[in-house]
């Protein structure tokens, strides 16, 4: 089992709103990403504050206990409280703005006993996993009206307010599975969610099962957590390198030890420069490879 | 597995020119850019009466590059060279996982010089062994740097410096080495005559850097172990801005 993540700046960025890291403790393997809200200012700094903060409470929360007696819905309540708790807390200590804070955040866990995710705002989830037909994919991808996030710092009065303001009444967040087999052929499904609901989900080993969407036996070979920065890449006619495209350059593993996302990410970006495609977007990755 | 000098050689394989080179094996390089360095050894008869402070020399190199910060990006390969053959001490490993100590005993001096053919050696085993990992997008970026540690000039090579320019110019224009430094260190070359030869040398071949010892001492040596792990360190430091590592500055012995 290794993890590894990889944080890049967009063509067009002064500076780096996404950013990512993984580790381990014993027992525990985690990758985490973040996306800075690019209208907030210094969200650069946001987003790692808010990957390190996740960092210590996983690891907080592992320690006590949590993560072998919760489901997925209440961990992700509990994490998405001590975070914003402990943001909140540095954003007094230091002169920076909560609005600094306004940024994706994705993690992924594997414990002994169970894999997880949660998420909060928008973002793309890769599982990977092989049966005797060969290797498929579930893709998550999470959507917000108006391209405006629900971020874990986000006043839930201020957000639904602003969005009102622009003519969304009862705003969802939208979640599209795609469901892709070995050859390449997928099936995909829509779902809505109050944009309030974090993205979570956990695996007892060999099962996927809540927003993961199996719920046969499988064995899970990858779980990649990704900003939205993987479905802003351009060919040369400005058109939109689609997501299902995109998949194979972002979890196609040459490697699975050390630095492979890095790797990974590299062999995009070249590929990206000799196909002439414009990558405008920042980008950020984690995995576990089981 | 065979083992050379108690270095895991897992891979074996032969350059361009029919050089041959070994490496541990791929799962082992976890991380995504390595710097490459490359120690190139005169063990001709004329070292005999200070090998053993030349060993030391190596021992300590390697020893000092195994504190930095960077010790997990850097591969080195080690080579002794005559007019017999050109032995690898061992082929490329991961530099945090040799001991220093391991270089005692590793240089029996004998025969003449065939100081182009190791140069080539040093140069092509490197860009071959980087260009292979790189296909096989086992890493994304690299940068290198060859010492080359001689103490006569060549009198036994089949191949000469123009092949040597060669090979330093198509590192050069390929775009999987980020940067490529080579310098040439004269041991005992008071002499004026077999100065220039080196001089012409690295003039001919394209070397970067010529560095005369002058007489050699235990602690010219010692200061030379300092300037490679200096020089190897200042490299690591520069890969990934693709800009050369910075010569260092003053250096004198």
């Amino acid at each position: 089992m290794s993890c590894d993540s990889y944080y890049g700046i967009g063509d067009k960025h002064q500076v780096c709103q996404d950013y990512a890291l993984h580790g381990s403790i014993p027992g525990m393997e985690y990758a985490i990403v973040a996306d800075g809200c690019s209208g907030a200012p210094f969200s650069e700094i946001g987003a790692q504050i808010l990957c390190h903060a996740a960092k210590y409470q996983i690891a907080l929360s592992y320690s006590t206990g949590l993560f072998k007696e919760c489901s997925a819905g209440t961990l992700s309540s509990i994490l998405g409280n001590s975070i914003f708790k402990r943001i909140c807390e540095i954003s007094t200590s230091y002169p920076i703005s909560r609005k600094a804070l306004e940024a994706t955040l994705f993690i992924a866990v594997k414990t002994e006993d169970a894999k997880f995710v949660f998420g909060w705002g928008d973002g793309v989830v890769i599982y990977q996993y092989k049966d005797e037909s060969g290797l498929h994919k579930i893709v998550c991808d999470i959507d917000y009206p108006a391209n405006a996030p629900f971020y874990l710092a986000c006043n839930p009065e201020e957000y639904l307010k602003n969005l009102q303001s622009r003519g969304y009444d009862d705003p969802k967040v939208l979640y599209t599975q795609y469901h892709i087999e070995d050859d390449g052929s997928f099936s995909s499904e829509i779902k809505n969610y109050p944009v309030d609901k974090p993205y979570s989900w956990k695996s007892m080993a060999p099962y996927m099962s809540e927003e993961g969407g199996l719920t046969e036996e499988v064995d899970i070979v990858s779980i990649s957590v990704c900003t939205d920065g993987i479905k802003s890449f351009q060919d040369e006619k400005k058109s939109p390198i689609q997501l299902m495209e995109m998949l194979p350059e972002v979890v196609g593993y040459k490697t699975t030890d050390g630095e492979f996302v890095k790797k990974r990410m590299f062999f995009l970006k070249r590929k990206a420069k000799k196909n002439n495609w414009l990558h405008s977007d920042d980008l950020g990755c984690g995995t576990i490879f089981f | 597995m065979p083992k050379l000098l108690g270095v895991d050689a897992s891979i074996a394989a032969k350059t361009m020119h029919g050089f041959d080179y070994t490496s541990i094996a791929v799962e082992k390089l976890g991380a995504s850019e390595y710097t490459v360095v490359g120690i190139v050894t005169d063990k001709t008869s004329s070292v005999s009466p200070f090998k053993d402070d030349l060993e030391r020399m190596i021992g300590a190199s390697v020893g000092a590059c195994r504190e930095s910060a960077r010790s997990l990006n850097l591969l080195i390969r080690t080579t002794a060279f005559n007019s017999n053959g050109i032995e690898e001490l061992h082929g490329f490993t991961l530099l945090n996982t040799i001991d220093p100590d391991a270089y005692k005993g590793t240089i029996h001096p004998a025969s003449l010089t065939n100081l182009f053919d190791a140069t080539l050696d040093g140069i092509e085993a490197p860009d071959e062994y980087i260009q292979g990992l790189f296909n096989a997008q086992r890493i994304c970026n690299a940068n290198g740097i060859i010492f080359i540690i001689t103490d006569g000039d060549d009198n036994s090579s089949s191949h000469s410096p123009l092949d040597v320019k060669e090979a330093i110019e198509k590192v050069r224009q390929s775009e999987v080495m980020e940067s490529i430094r080579i310098i040439l260190i004269g041991v005992n070359d008071s002499d004026s005559y077999f100065r220039q030869k080196l001089q012409d040398f690295v003039d001919e071949a394209g070397i970067d850097e010529y560095l005369p010892m002058g007489d050699v001492t235990e602690k010219k040596l010692a200061k030379l172990a300092q300037f490679v792990s200096q020089s190897i360190s200042s490299t690591s430091l520069a890969l990934g801005t693709g800009q050369p590592s910075q010569p260092i500055d003053n250096f004198k012995f």
